[in-house]
């Protein structure tokens, strides 16, 4: 006996052909060729933008004149001065009022997509949210300049009506879809069970909202916000538009600012490689990263600990 | 057609992942047309050990395995592709996982990926496989329906089928009847029955008494150890050499 | 008859039936005020736009420094634009997707590559920009042009359909692929003939997703590979060419006396694409989800 066949036909002597199994081993080598070079893209946007930034950031960074002064000054003359104070109050500003406005519109419109709504209804509301997200910036900035500016002016009775509110309220209105669709993920998460429980006691589908689904899907709306909030953050072209290129610190709504994404779209073209204000614009490039870094990351670490905790 | 020569060897073997010992100094051999039924409770290193002799361990982040395990005296780690084992040992897990596809494409899937191309045969080899799982009678008439549509104890017999496909030598069964209601468990006991005319067989199994019914020899794994291997008769008496067996078997303990 | 009772229950009911309604139509009311920008800019768009949305204006240039003529150039670039930078980032992306699902393992070195990628996906487009500015136009010395307009969009909609072929791949269940390993299946034939097929899905519309995005992104072409104004179309990746949105961007802030119905009709060709290419891929992921077979 030992290792003579009985039955003879056995498939597995059957073999593959070498062809095939070199045509494998050619395609693993393509997907690791593949694997290994888009971390090595991904590696490389960080190192060069840091590196970009690195020689201004070393010599001629005052850190707390960056982080602390209005002054953005890169063209002067006599005195350049790199604060970037009132550009991160513009982002602030503008973001803040954004999330006002999409924060309670975002979760209202994600619990009432989850819990108020099925079949058809569900699903055509889903589609318009992400047909909202897919307006691409560009057209927000157009309809920034041609329909809110002339509608602000003339309801606020501003001098103009390319501001923090109007860039606010296009920002809100952009960063929705997002807060909709992972607040929607996260209300959907929670398992039936829980909602069973709660109306079987007599719980209204309300009171089943308020006092089981948003306690238990927390975690997942405040990341839901939280990516909506580092999407405001990063928009460049809509507030570029919208809301008006004034480099100064805002004191109300009405008042004109400019970003820090604006400022590096609207100065790029005009540096010289190289440059202190070449690498002044990378240093915001990496501030600006650092700051949807923390954010992004924070979502990101949130949403896998709700995953955590499911299992 | 039960005999004395090995069919698998296993020597010292050991197998960890990271810090964790599953298998400890475990010295076992499975003999050629025999049913071996290795019963234990769970977390007794049962599956670890099947995943030892088909190599999946390769395919295991972080598991690390010593010592030998021989088949037909080769030892699996002199094979360069692993694939070559695998396709010489069918398995069954313990949960039914049809793959999603046609019943049909189900059973031809594993021939297909090892080369066989001519539709005929195909089509006989993937009927004679239903037939051996006890399958063909309930799907002849719908092969192109989706495998995963079958209800858990039919998705258990393709499952039979599939690992058949490959004529293997050796077919491992690990707790095939956890998901599997009882009439289907009877089923799929005779079919193991027929099975054992042409291939050796190994058992892993929760219930001692499916160990009983089926093993010609039985095996009692704990925590990692094989505690006792004797043939069915002598696990089941009162004349085992180590008193653990004796009261796993009578159910004191497990 | 509930006199005994220390409420009615009866009260309690109707004050919660109440609010209940009351709550549901401040949420409808809520939900429809998103709809409404929508509806409101599509109609906008097509009741200024529409009226100058020829034949002639979609295939002619733009004359009379912009004041007249149409937008055949931009069309050309932006389908250029996204051409090449889908080529080079979709074939890259899902590979690697595949590579880092299927292959990697998990140990912590991918954990450091996953994260990285996640954030990479939020990292604003100007970011992409500069990089873009900084990497292929002067580093590479390939200039403003197509090949580093495409670069750029590809490097920001590589992680994105990373992250996303990476879900829909990891979508199907971990017992597929033992079963099949177990049968004597290599891990590629794995891949190819159960993982792929059950997740292509999710992967296209992964990508189509980003086709759409790459359509309408401005700010990363605006310093890479889009002109203001080009007089010829574009002959090959190393020529600069003109984008439909950047051409939006262009007709509403630096050119003055644009008559108005140009960047509207613009805008909605714009939008009109970016839209369709959408809807394609919400269409493909109901049928297909219509199809799934587990």
């Amino acid at each position: 006996m030992g290792s003579d066949r009985e039955h003879a036909g056995g498939t597995h002597d059957l073999g593959r052909s070498r062809t095939a199994v070199a045509a494998e081993r050619v395609i693993e080598a393509v997907i690791r060729i593949c694997g290994f070079s888009a971390i090595f893209f991904v590696f490389s946007i960080f190192l060069f933008v840091l590196l970009s930034g690195s020689d201004f950031i070393i010599h001629r960074l005052d850190i707390r004149e960056f982080l602390l002064s209005p002054e953005w000054v890169p063209t002067s003359v006599s005195n350049k001065r790199y604060g970037t104070m009132a550009l991160t109050l513009g982002t602030f500003s503008v973001t803040g009022l954004a999330m006002l406005i999409a924060v309670p519109f975002g979760l209202g419109a994600a619990v009432f997509v989850s819990e108020f709504t099925d079949g058809r209804t569900k699903e055509v509301l889903k589609v318009v949210i992400e047909l909202l997200a897919a307006i691409p910036s560009v057209v927000w900035g157009f309809i920034g300049l041609v329909i809110m500016n002339p509608l602000i002016i003339a309801m606020f009775d501003a001098p103009i009506g390319l501001n923090v509110l109007n860039g606010g309220i296009l920002l809100g209105l952009m960063s929705v879809p997002i807060i909709v669709s992972i607040g929607e993920d996260a209300i959907k998460a929670v398992p039936d069970s829980y909602r069973e429980a709660s109306m079987a006691m007599g719980a209204t589908r309300w009171q089943t909202v308020v006092h089981v689904l948003l306690p238990a899907a927390r975690s997942g709306l405040l990341a839901a916000v939280l990516l909506g909030v580092g999407r405001a953050i990063g928009e460049t072209i809509a507030v570029l538009m919208a809301t008006g290129h004034a480099v100064q610190i805002p004191h109300s709504p009405l008042d004109s600012v400019r970003t820090l994404t604006a400022t590096i779209a609207s100065e790029l073209g005009e540096t010289a490689r190289g440059s202190d204000h070449y690498q002044a614009l990378f240093t915001i490039g990496i501030l600006l990263f650092a700051l949807t870094f923390v954010v992004n990351l924070s979502a990101d670490l949130i949403v896998r600990g709700v995953r955590g905790e499911q299992r | 057609m039960v005999s004395n020569v090995s069919k698998i060897e296993i020597r010292g073997l050991r197998a960890s992942y990271g810090d964790r010992v599953v298998l400890e100094d475990v010295s076992l051999d499975v003999h050629e047309g025999e049913i071996l039924a290795i019963i234990g409770p769970a977390g007794a290193g049962k599956t670890s050990l099947l995943n030892c002799i088909n190599r999946m361990s390769d395919m295991i982040p972080g598991m690390k395995v010593e010592g030998s395990i021989r088949i037909d005296g080769r030892d699996v780690r002199d094979f360069r592709d692993p694939s070559e084992i695998r396709r010489r040992i069918g398995v069954v897990f313990p949960l039914p996982v049809g793959l999603p596809m046609s019943i049909f494409d189900n059973v031809a899937f594993a021939p297909r990926m090892g080369g066989m191309r001519d539709k005929k045969k195909l089509a006989e080899l993937v009927e004679r496989c239903l037939c051996q799982a006890a399958l063909f009678d309930e799907v002849k008439d719908r092969l192109g329906d989706l495998g995963t549509r079958l209800s858990g104890g039919q998705q258990q017999r393709l499952t039979i089928a599939r690992a058949l496909s490959l004529e293997p030598e050796i077919l491992c069964l690990d707790e095939f009847s956890i998901a599997v209601d009882p009439v289907t468990t009877m089923k799929i006991e005779e079919v193991i029955k027929e099975l054992k005319q042409r291939m050796t067989i190994i058992l892993i199994t929760n219930l001692v008494l499916q160990a009983r019914r089926l093993g010609d020899r039985t095996a009692l794994f704990l925590g990692g150890r094989l505690v006792e291997v004797d043939s069915t008769e002598t696990i089941f008496s009162r004349q085992t050499a180590d008193v653990r067996t004796f009261q796993y078997v009578q159910g004191l303990f497990g | 008859m509930n006199a005994a009772l220390p409420f009615s229950t009866t009260d309690v009911t109707r004050t919660n039936r109440r609010r209940e309604s009351i709550v549901r139509a401040l949420l409808g009311i809520v939900t429809a005020l998103l709809v409404l920008p929508l509806l409101a800019i599509l109609a906008l768009l097509v009741k200024h736009g529409a009226p100058a949305l020829t034949l002639d204006f979609l295939l002619s240039s733009p004359a009379a420094g912009m004041t007249a003529g149409g937008i055949f150039p931009a069309i050309v670039g932006t389908l250029w634009l996204v051409g090449v930078s889908l080529a080079i980032a979709a074939p890259i992306g899902v590979l690697a997707a595949i590579y880092l699902n299927e292959y990697a393992g998990d140990h912590w070195g991918t954990r450091i590559v996953n994260l990285a990628i996640v954030n990479l996906a939020g990292v604003p487009s100007i970011v992409h920009a500069l990089f873009g500015v900084g990497a292929f136009v002067l580093f590479l010395h390939l200039g403003t042009s197509i090949l580093s307009a495409s670069l750029t969009l590809a490097i920001m909609t590589l992680p994105v359909i990373i992250a996303s072929t990476k879900e829909a791949l990891a979508a199907v269940p971990m017992s597929f692929r033992q079963a099949c390993w177990v049968l004597g299946a290599s891990r590629w034939q794995t891949i190819r003939y159960v993982v792929l097929p059950n997740s292509i899905q999710g992967i296209l519309t992964g990508v189509i997703l980003q086709v759409s995005r790459a359509a309408g992104e401005t700010a990363p072409v605006m310093f890479t590979g889009a002109a203001f104004y080009l007089p010829f179309l574009p002959q090959s990746v190393n020529d600069q060419c003109m984008a439909l949105s950047m051409h939006l961007f262009t007709l509403s802030t630096q050119v003055p006396g644009v008559p108005e119905a140009l960047p509207y009709a613009t805008a909605l060709v714009l939008v009109g694409l970016v839209m369709s290419v959408n809807l394609t891929s919400i269409l493909l992921r109901s049928y297909l989800r219509s199809r799934r077979r587990w």
